[in-house]
């Protein structure tokens, strides 16, 4: 990966995102002209109706989908000219997900599940557990590592997901709804426990989301209407 | 990626859906077992027969006719001479003195044993059994078999006509508490035949000594028979001179070919010749044509086993779509999904193949004690080679890893998009 640069300069680069799907009715378009920029340490909120293309663009940024054309820069990576064996590479590494639904692997435990993505990149036994204890300790998780999941209510599990993207020391947290699956207290928890890691451990975090408290709650909301950037609104606390 | 993380991993994921898992082991294992079990039988087979014919001396030809008797023997198809009783049918030679000295006039021939066979009722104390009965010169029995050997007390007689020496099998048969026969007590032989001229059903019976009781050979001919001399063999089953078989004994079991090929010059197709090598063949083609049609079923049922493998996996696939696509997401690599699948299948092939190897084996005994045989025969042992073993159970993982590279492949190639996009 790139080496990080100054703070001023953005982590994330999106140029001219253009997406459509291929359907009977021709060429449908799903996001247009989408052009923005973020911060290191910046907490960016996703919003936008239903079909609006919320999710197509958090793909997208997830590398886990090509734009039709349009460029995304991580780090001053171009990230679309890599190959899938590359693009994988910098998932696991440059990028950390968060799921509305968690997707944790029920039959393996709690610790193993949060140590995946340094399994994945092949990091030695000694240092994962000594990092995913840390990170574990950090999100109020560090007596849960021997659990199955699903033996765990659903906001300590997001907890889980969170420290399973957090592992990699990843450049930008991508989370999809991450209290949807939540009541309001829980939710409130888990959002500001990202507000922590964006806050005082200067993590780079884009939320996805449909509830507008939270929404207002983060640095900056873009809002998206038909596939385009209908506004971006700044939040000054 | 840690390949034994991934291992685990994968082994869990077997452990999460064990009913599924345990079934599709056992399907490769039934493969596998039958495969061992079948072999093993088989092998089993060929040193039976080994054993059974290595009994019978190997310079010995049996000659035979088609020639039937004017009247029709009770049973004259009864499977004596080693295979060679039955003759080939159409024979136009009578096998008398004359062709037993044109035969033996034949270069590197020993001598020709003349031999009358029939079947007989035996009386002995009330009870009443039909048996084989054989006609020969007593002292050559120690010939056809070298392996003779007699019960304590036994004498063979040359010349007694009313001298009769029985086989252990007869005297006392295997499972029965009681003899039914034994030394130096007297029993009747009675002779069924269809008079040639009023075309009546009549019998001779005559009184016999019993002299001497013969030990198990192996040799088929000899431990079912009762055996009476020339003398008395051709006034009971009246043959007045025109023999059944003939055992023609070569100098040298070398020499076995020629000598056939000599009496085969003299007769051609008129007469009957088979040697212990045909018989050894016939049985060898036999039992490995035996062999090879169940290992071809067992070699299905492997491959049946594999679809199973095919199935499970396939379908587990779609069950983890989403943790497919989450580990995509958080940056695994398809060939790190391929293999945990393979990994899948390997351990379901592993496991099921060894337990295959010791259910083969128990499958082994079990068909070995379920196979026919006569009473009395030595028992139907399966053998089992180490190098079988190990070609079969390569064979069966080599097999479920090919069958889980399709699953595997499939996982590797799905797409997270579609894997995480939310259920509705």
């Amino acid at each position: 990966m790139a080496s990080s640069s100054h703070s001023s300069d953005p982590i994330l680069k999106v140029e001219r995102i253009y997406k459509s799907y291929a359907s009977t009715a021709g060429e449908t378009p799903i996001l247009m002209n989408i052009d923005f920029e973020v911060k290191r340490g910046e907490f960016v909120a996703i919003v936008g109706p239903s079909g609006s293309g919320k999710s197509t663009l958090l793909n997208i940024l997830g590398t886990l989908d090509r734009p039709t054309t349009g460029d995304i820069y991580i780090n001053g990576v171009d990230v679309f000219s890599l190959n899938d064996h590359d693009l994988a590479y910098l998932r696991n590494n440059a990028i950390g997900f968060i799921f509305q639904s968690y997707n944790l692997i029920n039959r393996a435990s709690v610790l193993k599940n949060i140590e995946i993505p340094c399994i994945i990149s092949g990091l030695n036994k000694k240092e994962r557990l000594e990092r995913a204890s840390k990170i574990m300790g950090l999100l109020g998780i560090e007596d849960k590592g021997s659990f199955k999941p699903f033996n765990l209510s659903g906001g300590q599990q997001q907890r889980v997901a969170i420290a399973r993207a957090l592992m990699n020391n990843p450049s930008i947290i991508l989370a999809d709804e991450p209290t949807g699956n939540l009541d309001t207290k829980t939710g409130n928890e888990v959002f500001n426990l990202l507000k922590m890691l964006s806050n005082k451990y200067d993590r780079t975090i884009i939320m996805v989301t449909h509830n507008p408290e939270l929404a207002i709650k983060t640095d900056r909301i873009i809002y998206l209407k038909d596939g385009e950037i209908e506004r971006e609104e700044k939040i000054v606390t | 990626m840690d390949i034994r993380e991934i291992f685990i991993l994968s082994f869990q994921a077997l452990k999460e859906r064990k009913i599924r898992s345990l079934l599709t082991i056992l399907m490769v294992m039934a493969g596998t077992s039958l495969l061992v079990a079948v072999n093993g039988v088989g092998a089993g087979f060929t040193e039976f027969f080994n054993k059974q014919f290595s009994n019978l001396a190997p310079n010995i030809l049996f000659v035979t006719s088609g020639q039937q008797q004017g009247s029709s023997t009770v049973g004259s198809t009864e499977g004596g001479g080693g295979g060679g009783g039955g003759g080939s049918a159409g024979s136009k030679i009578t096998l008398n003195a004359a062709v037993i000295n044109r035969i033996d006039s034949l270069p590197f021939i020993e001598e020709v044993i003349p031999s009358y066979q029939s079947q007989v009722l035996v009386k002995s104390r009330g009870e009443e059994k039909t048996n084989a009965a054989l006609s020969i010169d007593p002292n050559k029995l120690f010939v056809i078999a070298p392996t003779l050997d007699v019960q304590e007390g036994s004498q063979i007689k040359q010349n007694d006509p009313s001298a009769i020496v029985i086989a252990e099998n007869i005297a006392k048969p295997p499972g029965e508490d009681n003899p039914f026969v034994t030394l130096g007590e007297t029993l009747e032989l009675e002779y069924s035949f269809i008079d040639d001229t009023t075309g009546e059903q009549d019998t001779i019976s005559k009184n016999f000594l019993v002299t001497a009781i013969m030990e198990s050979t192996g040799n088929p001919t000899i431990d079912n028979a009762a055996v009476i001399n020339l003398d008395a063999g051709d006034s009971l089953f009246q043959k007045s001179g025109k023999y059944d078989s003939l055992f023609v004994v070569a100098s040298s079991n070398e020499l076995v070919d020629v000598v056939e090929s000599e009496i085969k010059k003299l007769y051609g197709n008129d007469i009957g010749v088979t040697t212990v090598k045909a018989i050894l063949k016939t049985i060898e083609q036999f039992t490995g044509g035996i062999t090879s049609f169940l290992l071809s079923i067992a070699i299905i049922s492997l491959i049946v086993g594999a679809v199973g493998i095919i199935t499970t996996l396939y379908t587990s696939v779609v069950e983890r779509i989403r943790e497919i696509g989450t580990l995509k997401a958080i940056g695994a690599q398809s060939s790190n999904i391929l293999t945990m699948f393979v990994f899948e299948a390997l351990i379901i092939g592993m496991l099921g193949a060894s337990l295959g190897l010791i259910g083969g084996v128990g499958g082994g005994y079990a068909l070995s004690q379920a196979t026919p045989r006569n009473e009395g025969d030595p028992p139907l042992i399966p053998l089992f080679f180490m190098s079988d073993m190990i070609t079969v159970w390569i064979i069966s993982v080599v097999l479920s890893v090919i069958a889980g590279l399709l699953p595997a492949w499939k996982a590797s190639k799905v797409s997270p998009i579609e894997a995480l996009r939310p259920k509705t």
